[in-house]
């Protein structure tokens, strides 16, 4: 009888254990799939201050400027009647980081600062940049490895101004109805950015610096709430207004 | 009591056994897709297996310690695990099946061959029973080959045939000696007829042939193996062909590299006519033929054309292609017009294809399977014809590519594979296409474009085509030109140049770091393919041939062509309205016949007949006097104001017409003194025609009495002409003329006329009087006579000069020496014309072995 009871208790015991493995052999498949749906290669989680959606795998330096922006924007109160020059500079500043550092980057796809151009043209942005100035970064990954490549460092901005004339846009529209183009004309308020920076690079890098860019014009234009990228240039060649 | 729970014992523990086999051979099933998500279903399994586990020990215990309440409880999960264990095996089995099916990584795979004896425009022989004496059988000397080879010989010694053997190497030149008659019976594949019936003049053949005899077999075929690049990291290419009757209809080359995320789709036409891998001497045939050998025939001849290596294949029939859309439920496609597309044919469809009665819209839309396959195949609609079918096909891959990675609909995903199951086949391996499938769907989820562009904005496509231009070959046994495709030395390096930046092949970076962005001047994809390349376009020479008369040329339009052809005749049949194979809908003059076909050389051809639809025409109106019907030769001229002379040669070109003259001297009363030595009346209307006469016409001409006329003159006219209108316009009603050669009088001179050779001694005629003038053509031409090379320069030769030609044939039986000129009667040199009438060619003329 007491053999009995106490090897009766030894099924009970295994049976729960095998119990409890299985719930937790099943939470973990539940988990795992979870983390599958919102998989990235960096493991966190996608970050955004309300406006502004954080760049995947930031350097140090990208952490404090997206920081000084997320206190900026936390600052805000009337974004369409209040001076929007530091909030200008700022999202010049976290562009600047993000597009012209490739130490980062996992190949030519992979385009730095898209969240902070003009929305209506992040697509044909990212085109652009992966016909040119991306274009052949598969083959500089794989010649000299990401971690001799160059990450911006050091933004200075040189100054700041708000434009008296308001900036722009035409947008080609396709009408699916009538299959016809037309243009459709936006006028933002905007605010010319110049600055100038640094690149870091290990010393031992066999890799050309001498013609990444150094120093930009930015036209920061407010739209729906915004400040975006609408123009970005060695000097600022357009007058506003002109098409 | 005890009875009874013996009983449920015995079921606890069977049902308990049969939940478990059950589940670990599902585990078993599942365990196979694990690299779909190996983290996920490896910790399900492990789970399941757990549960089995506690079902079994719960069951034992239940036993054990004789817990009915356990017992029953037992029962009850096990019978509810195997019924979900059968479901889920049989989901599972029908997708391993289909699985199975599309993936051929293993190398072994098994397709039907089947073999058809064929013969063309022959009554004899309809069956092999009937293969008796001599007869010529066609095959392909390759063993690559399978039907036309390997089984076409396994039949002939299966069945013990005595035929005389001729061997071909490609299935193009083989068909063509069965249509030339060289071969009775050609061993072909059974689906011959779709393979050639797309090539321009092969129809009218095709329909005169008949299947005497098939033999099928299931043999082995070899295809190139996978690779086992990591594809998440490595760039790698993959051909994509599209087929349809064993004939590859759609072939383009994609590549795919993960680092840029950028794919490249290049289309290679159907018809381009390029040098085929698995023919002997590497023979140039169209592309599309080579599947008819193999798969791997049709892979290795695009890697010679590129020059690249092919990591991977997907092989999909069009059938198939109907079958997956209606599994995704339909693809939103834009078509640039509205046509009528052709139904994709069923399986038991013997020619494989239907009726034309799919609607295809213009516009954006939702288009189902039939529509959306109609739009693959569409070109003669298609802006840009071919070359808009192409895009409309990567358009298509792009489509279906994007649904597939878009959609978390279990169902939906099973049809799919279901639907591919006995239309696709590749050598991606399971793992790979996990792979793929996984890294697609962590970019889309991972990266900001993925995330908010979708497809689109994570991944770049570049389409592109290996253009090329028209060319023809002439070929001799059929007498007919066959149209191909040559692609451009140009484009095949250009879109090799696109393909290699993609594989990183060769490929170094540019560093040249543009960055420059604006938004009022936003980017436009450049990419450009060139249509034409400024390069030396070969064209083989086509010899003079006859065109397609009845293609819109009118009589006008043959006369026309006539005219450089001078040794033809032509003959022309009219075809008026109420005639057989007479239609409104022909334009007056319009050919809608011609007696020798198209492509024969008209170096061979002597006489020409036409056909000729004819309106009815009043030649009265003077708008239809431009007509050919309303020539002279077919109707009343104007007679009044004719001289004598005029009025003769129209009686002499038209025997049939009865003419009346009446001629009134100017000593009668009747005499039109307006009308001095010509008609003056005539009984039937000018312009009416001469098959509308019921008699004879009346003519009244005015003659003046006979005078002698001097002839001095017209020994200094230099115009055989002015010559034969002084002797008309003075009223001579017999003169005959006759122009001959003459070393010493120059051309148009006169050299007599009534005798008289010269103007001294006032020569001098009647009127009256019968007067023979012979008029100078000047010396006789000399003709440069050639060494002729070949029968065909020979008769040009003859017919450029007026010559009958004579070629005397010497039979032999060394097919090397056919058509070999032996000698000619004259040799090189130059002769006069006349002295050419005796000029012919010996020949040699194969004509085999017991030929006469």
């Amino acid at each position: 009888m007491k053999k009995n009871k106490k090897s009766r208790r030894v099924f009970q015991i295994l049976m729960l254990v095998l119990l409890n493995v299985l719930v937790v052999c099943i939470l973990l498949a539940i988990i795992n799939l979870k983390k599958q749906a919102n998989q990235t290669d960096d493991n966190t989680n996608v970050e955004s201050n309300g406006l502004y959606v954080a760049p995947s795998n930031m350097t140090d330096y990208q952490k404090e400027l997206y920081e000084e922006l997320s206190v900026i924007v936390s600052n805000i109160k009337d974004i369409e009647n209040e001076d929007l020059s530091d909030l200008s500079a700022s999202v010049a500043k976290n562009f600047i980081a993000d597009y012209f550092s490739w130490g980062n980057k996992r190949g030519s796809y992979d385009i730095g600062g898209i969240d902070f151009v003009y929305g209506p043209y992040h697509n044909n942005f990212a085109f652009n940049a992966r016909d040119y100035f991306y274009n052949d970064l598969d083959l500089i990954l794989n010649q000299y490895g990401s971690e001799n490549l160059p990450l911006v460092d050091n933004i200075v901005i040189d100054s700041v101004e708000k434009q008296d004339e308001k900036y722009l846009v035409s947008i080609l529209v396709h009408d699916y109805t009538n299959d016809t183009d037309y243009y459709e004309d936006n006028y933002y308020d905007a605010y010319l950015v110049k600055a100038h920076w640094d690149y870091k690079i290990p010393t031992d890098s066999s890799f050309d610096l001498s013609k990444f860019p150094t120093n930009g014009n930015l036209m920061m234009v407010l739209r729906d709430g915004r400040i975006e990228l609408g123009y970005f240039h060695e000097k600022w060649i357009r007058e506003l207004g002109d098409e | 009591m005890n009875k009874k729970i013996k009983i449920i014992d015995i079921f606890s523990i069977l049902f308990s056994l049969v939940q478990t086999v059950l589940g670990v051979y599902f585990i078993t099933l599942v365990l196979k897709y694990a690299t779909f998500s190996k983290a996920t279903i490896i910790l399900a399994c492990c789970a399941l297996g757990l549960m089995f586990l506690l079902i079994d020990l719960l069951c034992f215990y239940s036993i054990y310690y004789q817990r009915f309440a356990a017992k029953i409880a037992t029962l009850i999960v096990s019978v509810i695990i195997i019924g979900l264990s059968i479901f889920g095996i049989n989901y599972l089995q029908r997708i391993n099946k289909s699985v199975d099916n599309i993936i051929t990584v293993n190398d072994k795979q098994f397709e039907t061959s089947t073999v058809a004896f064929v013969t063309y425009d022959n009554d004899k022989i309809n069956s092999i029973e009937d293969i008796k004496g001599n007869v010529k059988f066609g095959y392909i000397d390759n063993e690559s080959f399978i039907a036309g080879n390997v089984l076409a010989l396994e039949v002939v010694k299966d069945n013990g045939l005595n035929m005389e053997m001729f061997p071909y190497d490609s299935y193009g030149n083989l068909i063509l000696a069965l249509f030339s008659e060289e071969v009775d019976i050609a061993a072909l594949p059974d689906n011959y007829y779709q393979m050639f019936s797309v090539d321009d003049g092969y129809e009218e053949y095709l329909v005169k042939t008949k299947i005497i005899h098939t033999y099928s077999k299931q043999v082995e075929v070899t295809t190139l193996s996978g690779n086992n690049k990591d594809l998440t990291k490595d760039p790698f290419t993959v051909l994509l062909m599209g087929i349809d009757e064993q004939r590859t209809d759609s072939l383009m080359v994609a590549t795919f590299n993960p680092q840029r995320m950028i794919v490249t789709m290049t289309s290679i036409a159907r018809d381009s006519y390029v040098p085929i891998a698995c023919y002997s001497g590497g023979a140039r045939d169209k592309i599309n033929h080579a599947r008819t050998v193999s798969r791997q025939c049709t892979i290795d001849t695009v890697e010679d054309l590129m020059g690249i290596e092919i990591d991977f294949y997907v092989e999909v029939n069009f059938y198939g292609v109907v079958k997956m859309v209606d599994a995704m439920g339909g693809l939103d496609l834009y078509s640039p017009v509205t046509f009528i597309g052709q139904q994709a044919g069923y399986e038991n469809d013997e020619n494989g294809r239907g009726y034309f009665t799919v609607w295809v819209g213009e516009g954006y839309l939702h288009r189902d399977g039939q529509q959306t396959l109609a739009l693959a195949r569409e070109r003669h609609a298609m802006p840009g014809g071919d070359f808009g079918r192409q895009e409309n096909q990567q358009k298509i891959i792009r489509a279906m590519a994007e649904k597939m990675l878009s959609t978390r609909d279990l169902n939906q995903i099973i049809s799919v594979i279901e639907a591919a199951g006995d239309n696709i086949k590749t050598n991606f391996s399971l793992d790979q296409i996990s792979q793929l499938v996984n890294f697609g769907i962590k970019m889309l989820n991972s990266t900001y474009e993925g995330k908010n562009d979708g497809v689109d904005g994570i991944f770049k496509f570049y389409s592109s085509r290996v253009t090329g231009y028209a060319s023809w070959t002439y070929n001799e046994s059929l007498s007919l030109p066959l149209w191909i495709y040559v692609p451009f030395k140009g484009s095949i390096a250009d879109n090799q140049a696109l393909i290699y930046r993609n594989l990183q092949i060769n490929s170094t970076p540019r560093n040249d770091y543009q960055y420059d962005y604006d938004t009022l001047y936003p980017y436009y994809d450049e990419f450009e393919v060139k249509d034409t390349y400024n390069e030396k376009r070969e064209h083989e020479e086509i010899p003079d041939i006859i065109p397609y008369f009845t293609n819109g040329y009118s009589l006008e339009d043959v006369r026309i062509w006539l005219k450089d052809r001078s040794w033809i005749n032509l003959t022309i049949v009219e075809v008026r309205e109420g005639d057989a194979g007479f239609s409104s809908s022909y334009s007056h003059n319009q050919v809608i016949n011609q007696s020798v076909a198209y492509g024969k050389k008209t170096a061979n051809v002597k006489e020409l007949t036409i056909w000729v639809a004819k309106h009815s025409v009043d030649c009265k109106i003077e708008s239809y006097r431009a007509y050919d019907d309303c020539s002279d030769a077919y109707v009343v001229p104007n007679f009044v104001g004719m001289n004598y002379s005029e009025l003769m040669t129209w009686k002499t070109n038209h025997p049939d017409v009865l003419l009346n003259i009446t001629v009134i001297t100017d000593n009668q009363s009747s005499y039109n003194a307006n009308y001095e030595n010509k008609v003056s009346y005539q009984s039937v209307e000018a312009w009416t025609f001469l098959r509308d006469l019921s008699g004879p016409i009346n003519i009244n001409y005015n003659k003046k009495v006979s005078v002698q006329l001097g002839l001095e003159a017209l020994f200094s006219y230099t115009n055989s002409s002015d010559i034969v209108y002084w002797f008309s316009s003075n009223g001579f009603t017999n003169v005959t003329y006759e122009d001959v050669y003459s070393d010493s009088v120059p051309a148009g001179h006169l050299i007599s006329a009534g005798g008289y050779t010269s103007a001294s001694g006032s020569p001098t005629v009647s009127t009256d009087n019968a007067i023979k003038v012979i008029i100078s053509k000047g010396s006789e031409p000399v003709v440069d006579v050639p060494t002729f090379e070949r029968e065909d320069d020979y008769i040009n030769f003859c017919n450029q000069n007026g010559l009958v030609p004579n070629v005397i044939y010497a039979d032999t039986a060394d097919s090397s020496l056919n058509g070999q000129i032996i000698s000619q009667s004259l040799s090189s040199g130059s002769y006069k014309i006349s002295g050419l009438a005796g000029l012919s060619i010996n020949v040699y003329r194969y004509v085999g072995e017991g030929e006469e």
